[in-house]
């Protein structure tokens, strides 16, 4: 019908007119609806991400990225509590992956004061070790020891530094610097290893206990390592 | 059928091509990009154990043969030369 009440000459014209008018208002609400890429929080400090977070005017996708991106933050500068807080506090417009990022997080921190304790106490008591030996001069005698398995730990060290780091940095997003970090640090431990070995008790506890405190200290060599470098790492072994 | 429409056909993934479709870190993707983290921890177990045998190592006697008859000495287990 037209204004005058006569009936519409061009009827198909008039849906049609309805139909883009409809897809213009959902091009321009989905267009509206679209999370805000991860540059528009970069650099926005925690009380503008909250802020942005808060505010019920704007768009549930940009409020659920700042509350996401408040907990990432807070949680990865050792803010545990206050992550978890503001994670229940936009429990019901977070992303999932950021509050499991707080107990990957905090693991990690767990994991890490092991790490430092393990290499820490093992290197003292080697040292101590090695510093007793060298008191009683017999630290020279341990040197022939060290040489005879240098060949070893040489082409392990090697071969894990090269041709391990060699596979992953074929691969376009990793780096051998793992590896080749881990390699380099490792050669002083097994020198250090072998002479505390060569200087310490043969008793079969004492060479236990050496062995022992020699798995804890590469492995906790191997984590900082993998943490500093590239944490990604770590991730799929829930840390 | 052009030679092309047969070879895409041909590349499409068909249901009955799907062994297993497995979830987690690194499913589905046969990169070593995907198990470059594994790579890594293999790489450390393998030195802990190389760790682990160096410094559980014991002092090795060293027999002497041949400066007298039957004799052997045990006086510097880590020394190389033979003693006299």
């Amino acid at each position: 019908m037209d204004v005058d009440g006569a009936p519409c000459k061009h009827p198909r014209a008039v849906w049609l007119r309805v139909l883009f008018l409809a897809m213009a208002v959902l091009t321009a609400g989905v267009a509206y609806a679209q999370a805000p890429p991860a540059s528009f929080f970069a650099g926005r400090s925690n009380d503008e991400l909250r802020a942005l977070a808060r505010d019920p005017k704007n768009d549930v996708l940009l409020r659920r990225g700042a509350a996401t991106k408040l907990v990432i933050t807070l949680a990865d500068d050792r803010a545990f509590d206050d992550a978890e807080a503001a994670g229940r506090e936009f429990a019901k417009n977070v992303d999932a992956l950021a509050i499991r990022h707080i107990v990957a997080v905090r693991r990690r921190s767990h994991v890490h004061v092991v790490a430092l304790l393990a290499l820490g106490v093992t290197l003292a008591f080697a040292l101590a070790a090695l510093s007793l030996a060298a008191a009683h001069g017999s630290l020279a005698a341990a040197l022939p020891a060290v040489r005879r398995v240098a060949p070893v730990f040489l082409f392990f060290l090697g071969y894990m530094g090269l041709v391990g780091g060699g596979m992953a940095e074929s691969y376009e997003n990793s780096s051998s610097l793992p590896f080749a970090l881990f390699a380099a640090f490792m050669l002083p431990l097994v020198v250090i290893f072998r002479v505390w070995s060569a200087v310490g008790s043969p008793a079969l506890a004492a060479r236990s206990l050496r062995g022992i405190a020699a798995v804890a200290a590469t492995l906790a060599l191997g984590f900082l390592v993998v943490e500093q470098v590239n944490p990604a790492y770590l991730e799929g072994f829930g840390l | 059928m052009s030679d092309q429409e047969s070879e895409e056909r041909e590349q499409e993934l068909r249901v009955d091509s799907v062994r297993v479709v497995r979830l987690g870190h690194g499913a589905n993707c046969s990169s070593i990009g995907s198990v470059v983290d594994t790579l890594f921890l293999s790489a450390v177990l393998g030195g802990a154990v190389l760790a682990a045998v160096l410094a559980a190592m014991k002092k090795e006697p060293i027999t002497v043969i041949g400066s007298r008859e039957g004799a052997s000495a045990t006086e510097d287990p880590d020394h190389d030369e033979p003693s006299p």
